[in-house]
């Protein structure tokens, strides 16, 4: 298995403001019926080059994990925001632990994860 | 996944006489199947299974673009006995899957990309040498009784390719997770159909050991059939679960003459198999056990021709994650002794 060590492992928002490196991280849920579990990016891993984060799914659900380079996008919930879907999750009757790979880059990123239904 | 044909096995069985005239006519039927004589035998046979339902932990599951499997295994099997009692068969199997299949893909430095394969494949699957040795047989005009038993090994001589993708799917998933966390070694896969589903070789130097008991009293005869596949790691680090089969019923001739005979069996079969193991990691998405219930019909034409047919229904499954399972089998099987 690949070791982060070396590297800085970004596990909760209070990292994400206290570290210079870039990448932070949002959970956001839509239309999640009482008995759903909130979708959860359970992890986001720094590499060198890339960034791993990590999710897991429940049966059922469809998952959009999606990305903005604006900062405004966090407040502003309008068809202006710039939300992009970086990967999308299909629905699947097991549950499954994902790992999406996102290039770095030397901007700010910040990612959500969006459960249907 | 390779096993014996059920000819192979049924061809150790002997079906023996019961009165007068019909005592000719089986006599006749035991010599065309090669069971009672020493001497060159050919069998073709082959099995088709239909793969197109998917459960959940044995729990039947309706996905959009579900996966399916028709699987088509040919096997040609040339024996020599060398007498009554001992007998030796190359089982040469030709695999022909036809197929969908959606899958992610895993790769480092982006995200994984779903893919939908669909297809079909003819591939020589893995040959195997089976010896019999027919260890005690009673038989009396009224009765009959006999027990033989086989043993055998299976060669990697098919292609393993599949099974090659898909570990090296497992080491890249398992690259991109932390340390110590806890997965299986399938848990990249979104598929019911796996790539080892699809592989026509194993990689693996198997045992196969076999034991078959019959029986019978006057036109009825009762009749079982064990088989165990020892598997041993393949291809990759990745080792097949091993298989054990218990088949078998009653039965009685139909039909019985001189130029031919017919006879027909309530066969049931019980089918388990141990789940997979991955890097040296055990699955927890393979693996499943089968009950089938199905007719079989055998017949003999003339001093040289047999034949066999039977339909496989599978009453109960149950099965470990997601996993496609038989639909049905049919199988049919001609013998030609020399």
């Amino acid at each position: 298995m690949r070791s982060p060590s070396g590297f800085q492992r970004l596990r909760d928002l209070s990292v994400l403001k206290a570290g210079w490196i870039l990448p932070a991280l949002l959970v956001a849920a839509w239309n999640v019926p009482a008995f759903a579990a909130q979708p959860k990016i359970d992890q986001i891993e720094l590499y060198p080059r890339d960034i791993a984060i990590h999710f897991y799914t429940e049966p059922n659900r469809k998952y959009e994990l999606q990305y903005t380079d604006h900062p405004n996008d966090l407040t502003n919930h309008t068809s202006n925001s710039t939300w992009t879907n970086l990967y999308v999750a299909d629905s699947l009757p097991i549950p499954m632990h994902y790992v999406i790979n996102d290039s770095r880059t030397n901007k700010n990123r910040f990612y959500r994860l969006k459960a249907t239904p | 996944m390779i096993r014996l044909p059920a000819f192979v096995v049924a061809s150790c069985l002997s079906i023996l006489p019961v009165a007068a005239c019909d005592l000719c006519a089986i006599y006749s039927a035991d010599n065309t199947r090669g069971q009672s004589s020493s001497g060159f035998l050919f069998t073709v046979s082959e099995q088709f299974t239909s793969y197109r339902t998917i459960l959940l932990d044995g729990e039947e599951v309706t996905l959009p673009k579900p996966d399916w499997l028709d699987s088509s295994i040919t096997h040609l099997v040339p024996t020599y006995n060398f007498s009554k009692r001992f007998g030796v068969s190359l089982n040469v199997p030709l695999n022909y899957r036809s197929f969908r299949r959606t899958d992610l893909r895993y790769s480092h430095g982006s995200p994984p990309v779903k893919q939908t394969e669909t297809g079909s494949e003819l591939d020589l699957g893995d040959v195997a040498l089976v010896g019999r040795w027919a260890v005690w047989q009673k038989n009396e005009m009224d009765y009959a009784f006999g027990i033989n038993l086989l043993g055998g090994v299976k060669f990697p001589t098919g292609d393993t390719d599949r099974i090659e993708d898909e570990v090296s799917q497992t080491r890249i998933f398992e690259s991109l997770l932390p340390p110590g966390t806890p997965h299986d070694p399938l848990s990249h896969s979104i598929a019911s159909v796996h790539q080892h589903n699809l592989s026509p070789g194993s990689g693996s130097f198997d045992g196969i050991f076999g034991l078959t008991v019959n029986s019978r009293w006057q036109r009825f005869f009762l009749n079982a059939q064990f088989q165990y596949y020892a598997r041993t790691e393949g291809e990759d680090e990745f080792r097949y679960g091993d298989e054990l089969m218990v088949s078998g019923g009653p039965g009685g001739y139909a039909l019985l003459s001189n130029k031919g005979t017919l006879s027909i069996q309530a066969n049931a079969v019980y089918d388990t198999m141990a789940r997979d193991e991955i890097l040296g990691q055990i699955s927890n998405q393979t693996g499943m056990t089968v009950w089938y219930l199905g007719p079989q019909l055998s017949f003999t034409v003339g001093d040289h021709f047999s034949g066999n047919a039977g339909v496989d229904i599978p009453l109960h499954i149950t099965n470990n994650g997601l996993q496609n399972v038989p639909d049905y089998r049919v199988h049919v099987g001609v013998n030609w002794r020399f």
